[in-house]
């Protein structure tokens, strides 16, 4: 085998790669089906994210599955109390992936002002996060914010990270 | 017992009657009725409020635990919540209960008690004799103390550190 040949096929071979990477990415990141997880208040904002004035439609992520199943984002909104946190990290674990989780609100990212031995201080003691959107509730435009930096995420990873 | 506006009320008078000492005192506050009834007879007496044909308390509105932390020689107390459809009246009853001590179960005078009493044991630690299931509520099934009394730390002892198929993983709070 030439060196030429090497060269070529290297580079078309890291092309190609490149090409993959870029249309699944492209496809992962603008069909998100979150799965909302309502546990308090934020659900509300969540729910008015998608409605005419918001609009998450625009970004391809209007479409909340009721099954863990069918969805890749996972919006944690309120209030993870202990007893809820196996069942956040079993529906976590139904999900299939590739799958994101966004921390919605001071709750689901801190505890927010539930310094109590009834809350889970942060989703993240059981599950990973990607997103964290402060605020207590964030409002519609956090969690779009929010939403449109996962996108930035998810094209910055290489897609067989996530298989 | 102590003579206040409360006796005036008819199911002072009755219990009085049927059950003698066991009604310990009977007040009054803001028009409502309060009776302290001693421990072991609450099950009776709760019966007898229930099936009295004057009074036909059939409701129990709310069953909850107080800490009184310093109180002795009883430093819990029980409080029933009843209210009566045919009177439409209600009255508050207020069980003193010493740690350690055991409270007889009204799940057979009214079921409505079955989640408030597990809740009264789990948050306080009061037993309730021959509840038919003693389990925790409101906090997972492995967890250790009882969260509402008064030298119960806010923010607890134990904190959860990973969840996973087969349980919760707890460390000491720091």
């Amino acid at each position: 085998m030439g060196v030429e040949e090497y060269v070529a096929r290297t580079l078309i071979t890291v092309g190609l790669d490149r090409a993959v990477n870029w249309a699944i990415n492209k496809a992962r990141k603008n069909s998100l089906w979150p799965i909302g997880l309502e546990l308090a208040c934020c659900a509300l904002e969540m729910k008015a994210s998608c409605m005419p004035p918001y609009d998450l439609a625009r970004f391809g992520a209007e479409l909340f599955q009721p099954s863990p199943r069918q969805a890749d984002l996972m919006i944690v909104a309120g209030t993870v109390t202990n007893k809820m946190a196996p069942v956040v990290r079993r529906i976590y674990d139904h999900m299939a992936e590739p799958k994101w989780v966004i921390a919605m609100g001071a709750c689901a990212a801190s505890g927010g002002l539930f310094q109590s031995y009834a809350v889970l201080q942060g989703v993240d003691c059981v599950i990973p996060v990607d997103v964290y959107v402060p605020g207590c509730p964030p409002t519609p435009e956090a969690l779009i914010h929010g939403i449109l930096q996962l996108q930035k995420k998810i094209e910055e990873e290489h897609f067989s990270d996530r298989i | 017992m102590p003579v206040s506006q409360g006796n005036n009320h008819p199911a002072v008078h009755k219990l009085a009657r049927t059950f003698g000492r066991s009604v310990i005192e009977a007040a009054c506050s803001s028009g409502q009725t309060i009776l302290t009834i001693g421990r072991n007879d609450i099950g009776l007496v709760c019966r007898f409020l229930r099936d009295d044909h004057d009074l036909r308390y059939d409701h129990l509105s709310d069953l909850c635990g107080v800490d009184y932390q310093d109180k002795k020689p009883t430093r819990f107390e029980v409080v029933y919540q009843l209210y009566s459809s045919m009177l439409g009246d209600r009255l508050c009853i207020r069980v003193g209960v010493a740690g350690g001590d055991r409270v007889p179960t009204v799940t057979d005078v009214w079921p409505a008690a079955d989640w408030l009493e597990r809740e009264c044991w789990e948050m306080f630690g009061i037993y309730f004799d021959r509840h038919p299931d003693v389990r925790r509520l409101l906090t997972l099934d492995e967890y250790g103390g009882f969260p509402l009394r008064k030298d119960f730390p806010l923010r607890g002892t134990v904190e959860i550190v990973e969840v996973a198929e087969g349980g919760v993983t707890w460390r000491p709070r720091s």
